[in-house]
């Protein structure tokens, strides 16, 4: 009764004061309830508590401490730091082989064997050996004297490889590669094994002169000790010499960046703790700042090229491709993403700056928003300076290794989503490469192949970063992305992470999950119905993919039109040329993209409810936007194309001029197709001069090399020339524009300039007798055979039976479509298809009509498709009796 | 102490302490006052919309009729509720309201009838028209033509020659629903914890910019703000755009919902004390007189909550709608 009633006291005293009843409670010897006392302690979660708060406390006295001894002792941190730092490294060993000899004393001297044990020993040993095992005590201190020397000698040695490594970084800007060198992790072993093994042998001897025996199991544990140091020394030798070269270096503040993000992310647990994730952003800082402490110094090495090109190509891309893997596991809000200060507007301030600005009758006070790109920003200027000493010191080729990666670099990019960290990479590029002082250019008079191959890279980026992007969207099904609504009904977010969200979309899901666990909390359970969620989440990812193309066509302007500007100013051509042609590639293909995300974004669009938070989206503009820069480039094409002409080396470079021409001809039949003469005239003069270029290089000048082949490209050219002048008409007199006669204003120019016309006339007949009809013979026969489909397109458009008078024979004569022009009235579609070529037309009523043609006999295709059009004439004039 | 009149003078004197004070339509005034140093009943009865300022509890969607039409009870009625129109309807729904933000700031509303002598030695009939923690407060006082009627009628019924009577004759009691009752009590509880911390906030706010402290600029309510959500949660206030950012839309609907539904629960509720009211009157008058209401509403709440769930609506009509 009387222990029940003392076991309520202390309890009482317990909640007043804890740690004087529970000692109060041994004091009386009453064990049980001064256990009681503790586990209650430790359940009523007030022990935690006391502890890190004492603990903080003394951390808390201890910086005050040092903060305001700092000013006393002002110069003095110098000396006091190193000689913390020794004390600190030498007690854990000093300890650690002063607790282990201790050790080995106790368990020889107190604790004994069974007998059991001790009989087999002695069983198995021979009776010879029984007086071996007595340890003689000289040699036993000489023994540990000698390894006590021996320690000593190797940490000199040690020390000797060391220096003799970094005296290769004895400048003070590489203190931070010094210490590299020095607090890497092997070293650090070997320098603990080294200490401790001195000091388990002076123990050993301490131990000794106070009286205590010798101890075998010191003695064969230092031995083994002192051997594996001796043995360990010529591989740790080895690891320090390779140190010379930064490239060994840079492993380590690499494997230190990816772990510190590793740590930073959700999945480990301390996203909610902005201290750790503050320290573990200071740690990835430092460990970028190391990289840039190396870079520096291999630039200033003599064979920096190639270290610099491992350096930037291996460890900077490869840490941002593998470190936007991971950010998106980050929260937005995470300390881990420094804070800068920015101006909102109205719209997007805080209620808390609205409310003061409103009190104080002023504009918004700046914010502290997250900066995303902070890493970014770090790898893009070291790859920026690396590139520009690569330039300045001519080392194109790894230069352009550099572009090569960061072409793959920017597929990764796009994979993960991280538009605006590719930007910002491709940006500082082309701030490098197309620079005021065109370094381009001066590349391309150095070195022509290299230039190409950079300007080549350059030009993909954009694709290879839209092609990923695009493709990471379109591979989530509509009911993938719907599905993550589940993930909003979760309490942690975990899995919201672990979906890999685009950081745009997880910010705006994160602030929808705490509106759920604010509805969790104040009603109970999530009301909200899961249409709700998924038309959230559906809204959330169509503005995003709106979003995401407003920013390619962005990019397509920035990164490809701009620096083609910039090029066509100077004098850079092949560069030019290949920039061209990789920006028009580009542009075509980004327009697919759009048109896939469109898609993706109609299907989202299609489960709206809310439809005003919707945005509206326009992705025709967009299109119409993209179409207009290509328009741009091919117009810039229309006036590189007959300049490459010039000094064309056959087999080294693409064939530009043919890949020229079949843009410009496509795009020429695309402006017919759409009724459009906008540039048309420009584009078509390029087109006009690039093929009499290229003809009378095949024809007038006596290439050695002019065999049957480059005949052929010759006559090939004419006659997609003569094609497109021959779609012309036939567009024109379906639709009544004006495209034949701007061509015929081109050619009637040629014939009057020519004083060889008729000589012209008959190659151009000639050309047109010997082409091959069938389409599979030769690239530009197909080019050809998809304008002449395009023409259809154009005629079924205007109402014509596309499918052929198959009829015609069977008594049933369909309706025939009135048209005024008697050239189209001849034409017979028959299952999509027309027996006279284009060309045939141009021949036929340009050509054939030209003074310089007189006497000269018509190809036969054309002769047939001339009586066609009479033929159609007479019988038209018949039936109205004229 | 301060006095509004109303109605009309000669007809209707009002007058009430602070705690009684109506707000809203009436009385506008700035939010953030009406907020922080008024009441927290009054507060949470000012969440509706001005669309609906004629009865925040829809008195305006019912319709008001005497069967049959007794031209005594009605004049008694029409004075018993005042107002400047002659439409019986509007009178009455904004009586209503008048008493539906006193029963939300203080659960009952009591409506004294006594029988009285002025200064003139005049014959009166006093109404206190009061609620519970304001006893004694005089609120109405009739013309002499009231006092004409009632007396005649009353003096009938009682002994001719006692005319004032200090304890109240007659007595119509208006409650909010009892199933109301706890969670309006409660949510007045933390609405005023809330004011007091919103101050307090306020000054903080003040002080950290005097001083430069930016870390206090960001200081998070969001706790007491979800303890005062959780207060409300029952009927469903909105809490005039407090959680507006704390809250998805679907939530917003729902609490949109919730609060209508409370609305008219109260609204119904009074119109029964009406009803027994007026039975009461038409008692005292010795006539049958009876008050009949039609509701005018095309939708029922029920409806509205049935279309949010099934989702094909957008959350904007349903609002539309329920307003």
């Amino acid at each position: 009764m009387s222990d029940k009633k003392d076991e309520n006291t202390f309890l009482s005293n317990m909640r007043e004061n804890p740690l004087s009843a529970i000692i109060k409670a041994f004091g009386h010897g009453q064990f049980i309830t001064s256990m009681r006392l503790i586990l209650y302690l430790i359940i009523s979660c007030r022990f935690f508590g006391v502890c890190t708060q004492a603990l903080r406390k003394l951390r808390f006295w201890g910086e005050r401490f040092i903060f305001n001894n700092r000013e006393k002792l002002g110069g003095k941190h110098l000396i006091v730091r190193p000689i913390i730092s020794i004390l600190r490294s030498s007690c854990v060993p000093v300890l650690l082989s002063f607790l282990f000899v201790i050790g080995i004393y106790w368990f020889s001297l107190s604790v004994t064997f069974p007998v059991i044990f001790r009989n087999i020993i002695e069983s198995l040993t021979p009776k010879q050996m029984n007086g071996f095992f007595t340890l003689d005590a000289t040699i036993y201190v000489t023994l540990l004297t000698t390894i006590a020397g021996i320690a000593g000698v190797f940490l000199a040695l040690y020390f000797t490889t060391l220096s003799l490594v970094a005296i290769s970084y004895s400048e003070p800007h590489h203190r931070e590669i010094r210490n590299l060198i020095i607090n890497n992790a092997v070293s650090r072993g070997y320098l603990f094994l080294l200490a401790h093994l001195g000091a388990t042998a002076l123990f050993g001897l301490a131990f000794l002169a106070i009286g205590l025996p010798p101890s075998f199991f010191l003695m064969a544990y230092v031995l083994l000790i002192a051997t594996i140091v001796v043995f360990s020394f010529f591989l740790l030798g080895r690891h320090i010499f390779r140190f010379l070269d930064p490239r060994e270096l840079v492993s380590i503040p690499k494997a230190n960046f990816v772990k510190a993000v590793k740590r930073a992310t959700v999945a480990r647990g301390r996203s909610n703790q902005p201290a750790f994730q503050r320290h573990f952003r200071d740690q990835a800082l430092y460990e970028l700042h190391r990289l840039e402490c190396l870079i520096k110094f291999a630039l200033s090495q003599s064979a920096r090229g190639e270290i610099v090109r491992d350096l930037c190509i291996i460890t900077l891309l490869n840490i941002l491709s593998r470190y936007v893997k991971d950010s998106s596991k980050i929260p937005n809000l995470s300390m881990w993403f420094p804070r800068k200060r920015l101006f909102q507007e109205w719209g997007f301030t805080s209620s808390i700056q609205a409310n003061i600005a409103m009190r104080t009758g002023t504009t918004p006070q700046p914010e502290e928003k997250p900066d995303y790109l902070f890493v970014c920003n770090a790898i893009s200027r070291m790859v920026r300076q690396s590139l520009e000493y690569l330039l300045k010191a001519q080392d194109y080729s790894d230069a352009s290794a550099i572009l090569i990666r960061i072409y793959h670099t920017m597929g990764q990019l796009g994979e993960n989503l991280a538009i605006d960290e590719a930007c910002h990479l491709l940006s500082e590029v082309r701030d490098v490469l197309f620079s005021d002082d065109n370094k381009m250019r001066v590349v391309e008079t150095n070195d022509q192949s290299q230039a190409m191959s950079m300007a080549s890279a350059y030009g993909t980026c954009v694709l290879n970063l839209a092609i990923s992007a695009s493709q990471n969207l379109e591979r989530r099904t509509v009911d993938e992305i719907l599905s993550s609504y589940a993930d909003l009904r979760l309490q942690s977010t975990r899995q919201l992470y672990e979906r890999k969200h685009p950081r745009e979309v997880l910010g705006y899901l994160k602030k929808f999950h705490q509106k759920l666990l604010f509805e969790r909390k104040t009603e109970g359970r999530v009301l909200s119905s899961n249409w709700f969620m998924k038309e959230h989440v559906a809204q959330r990812y169509a503005d995003y993919i709106w979003h995401l193309s407003e920013q390619l066509v962005q990019c397509v302007t920035d990164f490809c039109v701009q620096p083609v500007e910039k090029l066509m100013k100077t004098n850079a051509l092949w560069a030019n040329a290949e920039l061209l042609r990789s920006s028009i590639e580009t542009t075509k293909k980004v327009r697919f993209r759009i048109t896939a995300l469109s898609e993706l974004y109609q299907k989202l669009v299609a489960i709206q409810i809310t439809k005003e938070d919707w945005i509206n989206a326009e992705f025709i503009t967009l299109e119409q936007k993209l179409q207009n820069v290509e328009l741009e480039l091919l117009g810039n094409i229309a006036n590189v194309a007959p300049k490459l002409t010039l000094d064309t080396d056959v087999g080294k470079a693409p064939d530009y001029v043919g890949i020229f021409r079949a843009y410009l001809g496509d795009a020429l039949v695309s402006r017919m197709e759409m009724q459009d003469v906008n540039k048309f005239e420009s584009l078509f003069a390029g087109i006009f001069k690039t093929t009499f270029k290229i003809a009378y290089r095949h024809i007038q000048a006596k290439d050695e090399h002019f065999s049957k082949p480059h005949m052929k490209i010759a006559f090939d050219t004419i006659v997609d020339l003569l094609d497109l002048s021959g779609l012309a008409l036939l567009f024109s007199e379906l639709h009544g524009s004006s495209f034949y006669e701007i061509v015929k204003k081109e050619w009637d120019a040629y014939f009057d300039e020519n004083h060889a016309g008729k000589q012209a006339i008959q190659f151009f007949y000639g050309s047109i007798d010997m082409v091959l009809q069938l389409p599979v013979f030769s690239p530009s026969g197909m080019e050809r055979s998809h304008w002449e489909r395009a023409f259809i397109h154009a005629m079924a458009n205007a109402g014509f039976d596309i499918e052929g008078r198959m009829s015609h024979w069977e008594g049933e004569e369909k309706a025939r479509t009135e048209h005024t022009s008697r050239i189209i009235q001849s034409i017979r579609p028959h299952m999509g298809m027309i027996f006279r070529r284009p060309y045939d037309y141009f021949a036929a009523f340009y050509l054939s009509e030209r003074p310089e043609a007189a006497g000269i006999k018509l190809p036969n295709s054309v002769s047939d498709c001339k009586e066609d059009v009479d033929r159609e004439k007479r019988q038209r004039e018949g039936e109205t009796g004229l | 102490m301060r006095k509004f009149s109303l109605f009309e003078k000669d007809d209707l004197v009002w007058s009430g302490n602070s705690v009684f004070e109506p707000s809203g339509p009436f009385f506008p005034r700035s939010p953030n006052l009406e907020m922080m140093g008024q009441d927290a009943g009054v507060a949470i009865y000012s969440q509706c919309s001005r669309k609906h300022e004629r009865g925040g509890c829809r008195f305006s969607s019912v319709n008001f009729r005497f069967e049959p039409e007794n031209n005594d009870v009605m004049d008694f009625f029409r004075t018993l509720v005042g107002g400047q129109s002659r439409d019986i309807n509007y009178n009455i729904a904004q009586f209503l309201d008048m008493i539906a933000r006193t029963i939300v700031v203080e659960d009952r509303f009591v409506y004294e009838l006594q029988l009285g002598q002025n200064k003139d030695s005049q014959k009166i009939v006093e109404m206190n028209f009061a609620p519970v923690s304001a006893p004694g407060s005089k609120v109405l006082v009739f013309g002499s033509h009231v006092v004409q009627l009632l007396t005649s009628s009353i003096a009938k019924k009682h002994d001719c020659s006692r005319i004032r009577t200090l304890n109240p004759d007659y007595t119509f009691v208006f409650q909010a629903p009892s199933n109301w009752r706890h969670d309006l009590r409660k949510a007045r509880s933390a609405l005023r914890f809330f004011d007091a911390m919103k101050y307090r906030l306020m000054n903080q706010v003040a002080e950290s910019m005097t001083l430069d402290k930016r870390r206090l600029c960001t200081y998070d309510h969001s706790s007491n703000l979800k303890m005062l959500a959780k207060a409300t949660a029952p009927f469903g206030w909105l809490g005039r755009g407090l959680f507006h950012g704390y809250q998805n839309d679907y939530l917003g609907v729902e609490r949109q919902i919730r609060w209508n539904r409370f609305c008219i629960d109260l609204r119904n509720h009074m119109i029964l004390s009406l009803k027994a009211a007026v039975n009461r009157i038409a008692s005292i008058l010795e006539s049958d007189c009876r008050l009949i209401v039609e509701e005018k509403s095309e939708y029922s709440i029920e409806d509205v909550r049935k279309k949010l769930q099934e989702g094909k609506t957008s959350t904007v009509e349903l609002v539309r709608l329920l307003f």
